[in-house]
């Protein structure tokens, strides 16, 4: 079964490919819009010897990485914040809850007034909607934790630090591990959209670059290397869950 | 005397109303002592048992303990840690309370042997049945060394025959040890039974509306105890 569904997903992949190029070679659809398999394949190998392909990644990567980890410890601490001062909790919830509808780019223009037009602005851009998502994941599970384990540890004469790192985080853990994989996806259209907005290099520069000259060959060519590189973070971070949830 | 409680009352503070629980109850609970509450769902039996364990307040009454008392409580369910091997669930409350020394790991060492579980020692309790989870709770509770045993409805989850080996080791467990127990059931064969005493609660507010002492053979408690318990159903 397995087998099948990846021998189906192969072939499917490669006849859209076949069928793009042919259709791109005998005119039926215009290549300077729609591009071609070929046409990609050279604009990217264009791109990594005379546009710095590499250093597109890299500027994309590294804003991905430190607005992940930025979250990660960001949203854990708030959810601590909020589960320990049960007042700052009740207050905060239905602002975040208001906040995670808003769309965030909105926010954009008011982030590059305050922070820059530069990298910062990617991170708090990226920060933002990683952060309110793993908030409401992380806090919802630690007050949703069940009662009678509380109970439990307070005929133990348990302190409230007791509860909290030997049962809230512990048994909790699985949902903040599995809170690093929403966050990974979110921080990455984070910084996409940020670099829409603000950057001078990275791949959302990229793409938007190829817009600007009307280059359809450079903005699918960054599409496609987007598509990979955040199918290898996810792959990295999925890999990083289970390694974590068997310690 | 393990403790004496006079005429504790508790009260849920609504927003509209206040609600009593437990109206006027006066309990004295002494050494080497099982003691069974019996009364209908919702009562107040557990609140009781909350209160006795300092995890609740009260509104009015006086609770006197004797000094350095100590108790153990068990819960309707196991409430095993899933990310804690057997060893370690049973050490939970030694640890918390930072009670862990050479004795008391050897006695957890005789407890996992004495209740079959050594195999286990070190196996996560999803791989245990409802009983062993259930002998793990215990030994966590027996580890505490307790004055007095706190049970709420214990073992409720398990079958007849393992609830009724449990219990019976409970009985002789406190009999050997000279320690004491207030358990909370519904079930009238299970404190005639165990205790020693029975205190019969009304409805809410629960007040005590008859106690029972066990001590002649040729009395029909069963019928006695039911008789009691039919006039507030």
């Amino acid at each position: 079964m397995k087998f099948k569904v990846l021998i189906t997903q192969i072939i499917l992949v490669i006849s859209f490919i076949i069928s793009w190029q042919i259709l791109a070679n005998t005119g039926l659809i215009n290549s300077f819009i729609f591009s071609s398999p070929t046409k990609i394949i050279t604009t990217t190998y264009d791109l990594l010897i005379n546009a710095k392909l590499i250093y597109h990644i890299y500027i994309t990567l590294n804003e991905t990485i430190i607005a992940f980890l930025l979250g990660i410890i960001i949203s854990f601490l708030v959810s601590i914040i909020m589960y320990e001062l049960r007042f700052i909790g009740n207050v905060l919830e239905p602002f975040l809850t208001i906040i995670n509808s808003l769309p965030k780019v909105a926010l954009g223009p008011m982030i590059i007034i305050w922070f820059g037009a530069n990298t910062k602005s990617i991170i708090v851009m990226a920060l933002l909607i990683n952060v309110i998502v793993s908030i409401i994941t992380i806090y919802t599970s630690f007050i949703n934790t069940d009662k009678d384990y509380i109970f439990l540890f307070k005929t133990f004469n348990a302190t409230k630090l007791d509860i909290l790192t030997k049962l809230i985080i512990k048994i909790n853990y699985p949902t903040i591990v599995a809170s690093f994989k929403i966050n990974i996806a979110m921080t990455l259209i984070g910084v996409i959209m940020g670099e829409f907005l603000v950057s001078k290099a990275g791949l959302g520069y990229l793409i938007i670059y190829g817009m600007q000259i009307f280059n359809l060959n450079i903005v699918i060519s960054g599409i496609i290397i987007l598509i990979g590189l955040s199918y290898i973070l996810y792959y990295l971070v999925n890999n990083l869950n289970k390694w974590l949830i068997k310690r | 005397m393990i403790l004496t409680i006079k005429d504790l009352t508790k009260q849920y503070h609504l927003k509209n109303n206040d609600i009593t629980v437990l109206e006027n109850i006066c309990l004295t609970v002494n050494e080497h002592e099982v003691i069974a509450i019996l009364g209908t769902s919702g009562c107040g039996k557990s609140t009781l048992l909350s209160i006795i364990s300092s995890l609740l307040n009260y509104d009015s009454g006086t609770i006197k303990y004797k000094d350095h008392f100590n108790y153990g409580y068990m819960l309707q369910k196991d409430m095993l840690l899933p990310y804690l091997t057997v060893k370690e669930n049973c050490l939970l409350g030694l640890r918390i309370k930072k009670q862990i020394n050479e004795e008391k790991l050897k006695q957890l060492d005789d407890l996992l042997i004495k209740y079959h579980l050594k195999n286990y020692e070190d196996s996560y309790p999803d791989n245990l049945s409802g009983g062993m989870r259930q002998r793990v709770a215990l030994i966590r509770t027996i580890l505490l060394d307790p004055d007095l045993y706190l049970l709420d409805e214990p073992f409720s989850a398990l079958d007849y025959q393992n609830k009724k080996m449990l219990l019976n080791d409970i009985k002789k467990l406190i009999d050997e040890k000279h320690q004491s127990m207030i358990i909370v059931t519904h079930d009238v064969n299970e404190a005639i039974s165990l205790a020693n005493r029975i205190i019969i609660l009304s409805n809410k507010p629960a007040h005590i509306i008859k106690e029972i002492t066990l001590d002649n053979p040729d009395i029909d408690y069963l019928t006695l105890v039911e008789s009691y318990i039919k006039d507030e159903v």
